[in-house]
Formats: C-alpha cells, structure tokens, sequence
C-alpha cells in the first residue's frame, strides 16, 4: 500500500518541480537586476559626469575617479531609476552618459548611510578588471 | 526501490536550469578579486550631433523668428550671409534653440547648440546641423533661407535655464565633394538671449517619495548597442528629467 502511495506521489512531486522551474528562472531574473559601483583608473573619452551600463541583466554604474563623490552616486543611482521606468527590459546594451546633474535635495538618513557605506566599500575593494575600461575598483549595491 | 526513485528524483531536480547556483559575486570585496566583466563601446564624436535635420523645407516654427524683410541695400556686394540670428525658449515637451540667416553662396551651413542649465549648474547641451547646396549653374545669386532647430527633450517643465549658439557659414562651390574648391565663404557666429522656464513650485503630489531620499535634474544620452559586437545600434536625443528613481 505505502508503495502504491509511493508510485502515485514520487512522479507528481517531480512534475511539480519541473513545473516550477521556469517560475524559479523567472523570478531569478524578473525585478531588480543587480546593480555594481565601479570606478576605472581611468574614465572613457566621453562628454558625461558618469556612465550607466545596462547588459547581461546587470546594470552598472561606472563613475568618474576625479568625482567619487555622494552626490554622484546619487544622482546616477537617481538616472538608473529613471531609465529603468523608460525601459525595464532592454534587449540590447544600453550606454547612459549622464552629461549633468543638479541635486536640489540631498539624500538623507538611511538613503544617505547607505551611499556613503558603498563609497567605503568602493574604496576598499581591491583593484580588478572594470570591463574594458582598465582596472579598477567596483562593488557590488548591498541588497541588488 | 523507493531510495533509487528518491535519488533519482534528486538528480532530476539538480538538473533544472531553475536551481543552478548563481554566479559568485563579490558581497566580499576581500574575499575576492575578480573582474567585472562589462564593455563600454566606442562613441564616434558626431554619433551624438544633430546631423539629421529637424526641419524639411522653409517654413518657420510659429513660436520662432518670422520671415524678415531683406533690405535691398547692395552698398556692401560682397557680403553673403543677412540677419543671422539665433533664438531660444521651451516648449512643453523640449527646450530649443533655433538659428537661421539668409545667405548668397549656392552652399548654406548652420550649427546650432542649445545649452541647458539649472540654477548655473551644466547639464547637457545638443547642436543640431543643416546644409543646403544648390547645384552651382542653377543658383543665379538669389538670397535663401537656411535655419534648424536644436532640441533636449525634458519632462521637467520648471526650474531649467537655456542658452544658444549658432554657426552660420555660406560659400561658392563647383560641386559637392571634397576636392572642390571653395570660395566666398563667410561665416558668423550669433549667441541668443538665454531664457528660463518657470521656477519648480512644491511639489505635493509625491507621496511616495520621501524627504531622506535624493531629488534633482539629470540629463543623459541612451545609446544601445549589439552587445557582442559593440556596434551602435541607436542613440536618443538628451533627455533632462526631473524624476528618477531610488535603488538604495
């Protein structure tokens, strides 16, 4: 009897987990795409105060070494944003050049903790690859 | 039997696509030093210039410039380019600088950039081009029109300030192409007026944002690109917005 339990369960159970696998890839990859801080040695010949890269179902954010600043970061934190509401998904690479930015109100309390805790860690982390750029330093967004 | 269906089972699930570990990533920046592999393709310098005309034929934007009247005054013979002028202002969706001038020479060349700001902070800036050539036996020395519209599109309709330049140039040429020659050309440069849209009142219909997290003006470019091979694909006119979003 338990075996005959058994036969009727054992094949359910594995038809539900394939099932539900596709759910799993989804989810992986459905909402927030993970975002990383880097900084290259060295920042790419373009018109922009920072660069957002959008590929691979990451989103980066590359900033200028000479303008490592809160307010940077912020405000490309801020243009992410922006660009992900315009285009949640792209299907192509995407290169944001932010040409410029005017913060009328500075992040605060735990926005502004959290900032400033990623430029520390921006600061620690090791010299690297940053992509094509050169090396390096990045970090990964505590929480994306 | 039932341990063999178990294992069995087992193996099955390790193998759906849907429970494959994820990359490693560096939470532990000193655990590890591995590269953030990403590509920043290359950017021809005019990819991002005006070189597609805003506007088709001489009919002049209503909010812009009127057609002026050409004084018939041929005291000076020689000169080629009349009322040069360059204009700015916003519209609901972009703020514009216009330029134009009426010009002798059977070629016609204007530039045009248009630069916004907020409060004198640097934002972002946009030069449209255009180029009229008349084919040099059927110009019979008639003055023309030449004029383009540079624009940044915003959704931010407070709180902006623009300013413009144009380039204005006219000449005589045999045919287009680089090795012919050119003569005659003359050229000026004109700077508009700046204008500045209305000051940003309170806002009080954002609830959800709260007073600890950023607010401002951002202006970007959105260029895609074939991620394998690097090659442009697009790139979108600049953008200034005042909403963004927050990830922290």
């Amino acid at each position: 009897m338990s075996n005959r339990i058994g036969f009727t369960l054992m094949p359910m159970l594995a038809v539900a987990v394939l099932l539900a696998a596709p759910l799993a890839v989804r989810a992986q990859h459905s909402g927030a795409a993970p975002v990383f801080v880097a900084v290259p040695e060295t920042f790419p010949d373009l018109d922009a105060r920072a660069l957002i890269v959008r590929e691979g179902g990451r989103d980066i954010v590359v900033l200028d070494p000479a303008e490592v600043t809160t307010e940077a970061l912020a405000m490309s934190l801020f243009v992410l944003g922006s660009v992900r509401k315009r285009y949640p998904e792209p299907t192509e690479g995407e290169l944001i050049p932010i040409t410029g930015f005017a913060m009328t109100r500075a992040p605060s309390g735990e926005h502004l903790r959290r900032i400033v805790g990623t430029l520390k860690r921006l600061e620690r982390a090791p010299t690297t690859a940053v992509g094509n750029l050169g090396p390096g330093r990045w970090v990964r967004l505590v929480g994306r | 039997m039932l341990r063999s269906r178990i294992t069995l089972l087992a193996l099955v699930t390790l193998g759906v696509p849907g429970c494959e570990r994820t990359l490693p990533t560096a939470m532990d920046d000193s655990r590890s030093v591995q590269a953030l592999e990403f590509t920043v393709p290359t950017v021809p310098d005019d990819r991002l210039d005006g070189h597609t005309y805003e506007v088709l034929g001489e009919e002049l934007p209503a909010d812009g410039p009127q057609l002026l009247e050409i004084q018939d005054d041929y005291i000076r013979p020689l000169q080629q380019i009349f009322n040069p002028t360059t204009r700015v202002g916003f519209d609901d969706k972009y703020a514009w600088a216009l330029g134009l001038h009426y010009y002798i020479g059977n070629v016609g060349s204007i530039g045009t950039t248009v630069d916004v700001t907020h409060e004198s902070t640097y934002l972002g800036s946009y030069t449209a081009h255009k180029q009229d050539y008349t084919p040099f036996l059927l110009d019979l020395g008639t003055k023309k029109l030449i004029w383009v519209q540079a624009k940044v599109y915003t959704d931010k309709p407070c709180g902006l300030s623009v300013t413009g330049n144009s380039d204005h140039r006219a000449w005589w040429q045999f045919y287009q192409g680089r090795s012919s020659s050119e003569w005659g050309v003359a050229r000026r440069t004109t700077q508009a007026a700046p204008a500045s849209s209305d000051p940003c009142s309170n806002q009080t219909g954002q609830a959800e944002v709260s007073e600890t997290q950023p607010d401002g003006i951002t202006c970007y470019y959105r260029i895609t690109y074939v991620k394998s091979t690097g090659e442009i694909v697009s790139a979108e006119f600049l953008f200034c917005t005042g909403s963004g979003g927050v990830l922290m």
